[in-house]
């Protein structure tokens, strides 16, 4: 198995920003994944990607600019598709 | 203003509305604060032991949701809510940061928690986002719900209100507004919470005028007050004068006026213009749910759901308790029947008290019928107040997760020998009770047509046959998207289970989220299905669709959809025919983003 780290950038498009329940799937999401999930906004101190709590203490507005980060074998899918998760602004509509 | 004498001064305050419409009713006025904790000092050889009293509180306050969640978790928003409330409680951050303190400042579990939620605060408190901000709440009623088991106190539920009452609360949390006794409280008013605050979303989801964010409501208010809620403008009117009591009286007969019209229809039978009947039934999970489901003009309960008696305690329920549930609920519907669901449940979600298992995908694993048969003891047990039970109104028993005549047959024989067992104990068992298989899988699909000879009816589950025709897991959102009721796929498989039913005799039924959608309703009626079993706040909304149409016209549109090629050109087309036959039905589906 290969580590590997890989790092994006992505803004968070969802008008209320990254509030409870977006951070909850972004949790369950990163959960599905093996490799280790991290997050930072301006590159002030990195969270776990795994805690709801430390993903809304970011307290990441939309237009905020995240970074994710995931090291492991499966490192670029997860960064991928948690990615296309804080740009997606589904769900608000109904929210 | 005085308030020691027994004809203090009306008072209106003015909040924001948090769910529509007028509720006429006596204060009840509950403060809900955060708990006193105390501190002591924990040794180093004490620590574990702490730690573990804090996971076992976790977990006691997990299940607890979990519980309140259940006869929700149909409310899509809710679910969500409750499910933040979960993470919350599972947060690791939370658990190692006030296990680490635990540890390394030797204090006890709860001083700990109370220690993390003030550094959780005031990380909130700085934002500058008042919606983030605003998620400080979700935070503190997790929290605080924790606290409350650390401390061996049961989180406070509002039980034995005498109606019409209004709740008026400093605050009250997701949970206490979904258990609040329906039959009493016809409104509540917290001070705390704007719009946005999951209390208000969980409010208007409930149906109850609600307000939020009325500051002082709960100083100026007294139990037993007359108080008016007004969930349209936002105004909490307490001990108004006759005249305003009369004006919002009249308003409030409007408003039920109003809500009759959209239960119009619900007690004329369901059935198309050329007379072709469908029966509308409801999922229930218990039995009190019975005379709201009557409204909407349920001919009977399509699915209840037993896994809501096993959860979240710590034995199982007995033959008698499962008895006198499900008495009640046959005593409930009769002269109409009732389908039991057996128990229900997967390797990843069990009861306590009985043995987990590990399983790396759950969906293929041991669950539903195939639990019951490796746990024979289980299966009797249901079996056995389901026999008695049945003594007391017309009952049908559903088995979920067949794939094969083998499950059928072998719960047919523990059937036959729970009813000899009664029969020589001297109690009385229901005879030739009628055991219908949960078609959900693709196997069972294929071979529908030697189901048809073992089970006596059909119910067709969509949310798993649609995961397992599809093969996708709707959670995971690399392929949700190809999650959809309407792929060919399903529609075909949905018309040979009819057709093979229809061929033994057999009635087949839908028990699925698609049962409930009424842009579904005259698919499903052209495909032939003889009953559709829904959450019954859609019921008469699909019902006015079955009325609507003739019983051909929905069979041309059925074979016109089971013609196309792909989900997105039956979604176009069928959404396209619906809006055209219902405008009125569909009022809003035309300008969706």
């Amino acid at each position: 198995m290969t580590e590997r780290e890989v790092e994006g950038e992505f803004v968070v498009a969802s008008p209320l920003g990254l509030h409870a329940r977006p951070a909850g799937r972004f949790v369950s999401l990163a959960g599905r994944f093996r490799s280790e999930v991290q997050v930072t906004r301006d590159a002030e101190g990195w969270v776990s990607g795994r805690s709801v709590l430390s993903l809304l203490s970011l307290a990441a507005a939309q237009g905020t600019k995240l970074r994710i980060r995931a090291v492991g074998e499966d490192a670029p899918a997860a960064v991928a598709a948690l990615g296309r998760l804080v740009e997606s602004t589904e769900e608000e509509a109904s929210a | 203003m005085s308030r020691r004498d027994g004809s203090a001064a009306a008072v209106v305050l003015q909040g924001a509305p948090a769910s529509p419409g007028i509720a006429i009713g006596h204060a009840v006025v509950v403060r809900r604060e955060m708990p006193m904790v105390p501190r002591f000092e924990v040794l180093p050889a004490e620590a574990d032991s702490e730690v573990a009293r804090l996971r076992e509180a976790v977990e006691r306050s997990r299940e607890q949701l979990e519980r309140i969640r259940g006869p929700v978790a149909h409310v899509e928003i809710v679910d969500a809510i409750f499910r933040a409330q979960v993470m919350i409680l599972e947060d690791r951050r939370l658990f190692e940061d006030a296990a680490q303190r635990i540890r390394h400042s030797r204090v006890n579990a709860e001083w700990a928690v109370r220690e993390e939620l003030g550094r959780l605060e005031a990380v909130f408190l700085a934002m500058e986002d008042p919606y983030l901000r605003e998620r400080l709440t979700d935070v503190r009623f997790a929290v605080r719900r924790l606290l409350l088991n650390l401390l061996g106190r049961e989180p406070e539920r509002l039980d034995g209100l005498q109606g019409p009452s209004i709740v008026i609360a400093n605050d009250l949390s997701p949970a206490e507004a979904v258990q609040l006794d329906r039959s009493a409280v016809v409104g509540f008013v917290t001070e705390a919470g704007g719009r946005a605050s999951h209390t208000a979303i969980t409010a208007a989801s409930l149906g109850i005028p609600a307000l939020v964010g009325v500051e002082g409501a709960t100083d100026a208010a007294r139990d037993g007050d007359l108080v008016i809620v007004d969930g349209g403008t936002g105004r909490l009117l307490l001990r108004p004068a006759a005249l305003d009591r009369e004006r919002y009286e009249a308003r409030a007969r409007g408003q039920q006026a109003a809500r009759r019209s959209l239960l119009r229809g619900a007690d004329l039978p369901a059935e198309t213009r050329d007379g072709r009947r469908v029966e509308l039934l409801a999922n229930i999970e218990r039995s009190d749910e019975i005379p709201w489901i009557r409204r909407c003009g349920a001919r009977g309960v399509g699915l209840f759901r037993t896994e809501f008696l096993f959860m979240d305690r710590e034995a199982l329920p007995d033959e008698e308790e499962q008895l006198a549930h499900y008495r009640a609920v046959l005593e409930g519907v009769a002269p109409d029947g009732a389908v039991i669901r057996t128990l229900d449940i997967g390797g990843d979600k069990l009861p306590a008290g009985m043995q987990r298992r590990l399983e790396a995908n759950p969906a293929l694993g041991l669950r539903g019928v195939r639990l019951c048969l490796a746990d024979r003891g289980l299966l009797r047990t249901q079996l056995r107040a389901l026999l008695r039970a049945g003594v007391h109104g017309r009952l049908r028993v559903l088995l979920p997760l067949v794939t094969g005549v083998e499950e059928v047959t072998a719960v047919r024989e523990e059937i036959e020998d729970a009813r000899a067992a009664l029969e020589r104990e001297g109690r009385p068992a229901a005879a030739g009770v009628e055991l219908g298989v949960v078609v959900e899988t693709p196997a069972a699909v294929a071979v529908a047509d030697l189901l048809a000879r073992e089970a006596d009816f059909f119910s067709i589950g969509t949310n798993d046959l649609v995961q397992y025709t599809v093969a996708v897991d709707r959670e995971n959102e690399h392929v949700a998207y190809l999650y959809d009721a309407l792929h060919p796929a399903v529609l075909r498989q949905i018309r040979a289970v009819v057709e093979e039913g229809h061929r033994a005799g057999r009635t087949v039924a839908m028990c699925g989220e698609m049962a409930g959608d009424p842009l579904c309703s005259l698919v499903l009626v052209g495909l032939g299905l003889d009953e559709l079993s829904m959450n019954a706040a859609a019921l008469p909304r699909v019902k006015r669709i079955v009325r609507g149409a003739s019983f051909e016209e929905a069979r041309t549109l059925a074979r016109d959809l089971l013609g196309l090629r792909s989900a997105a050109e039956v979604a176009d087309r069928l959404r396209k025919e619906m809006l055209r036959r219902y405008p009125q039905e569909f009022p809003s589906a035309g300008d969706e983003g």
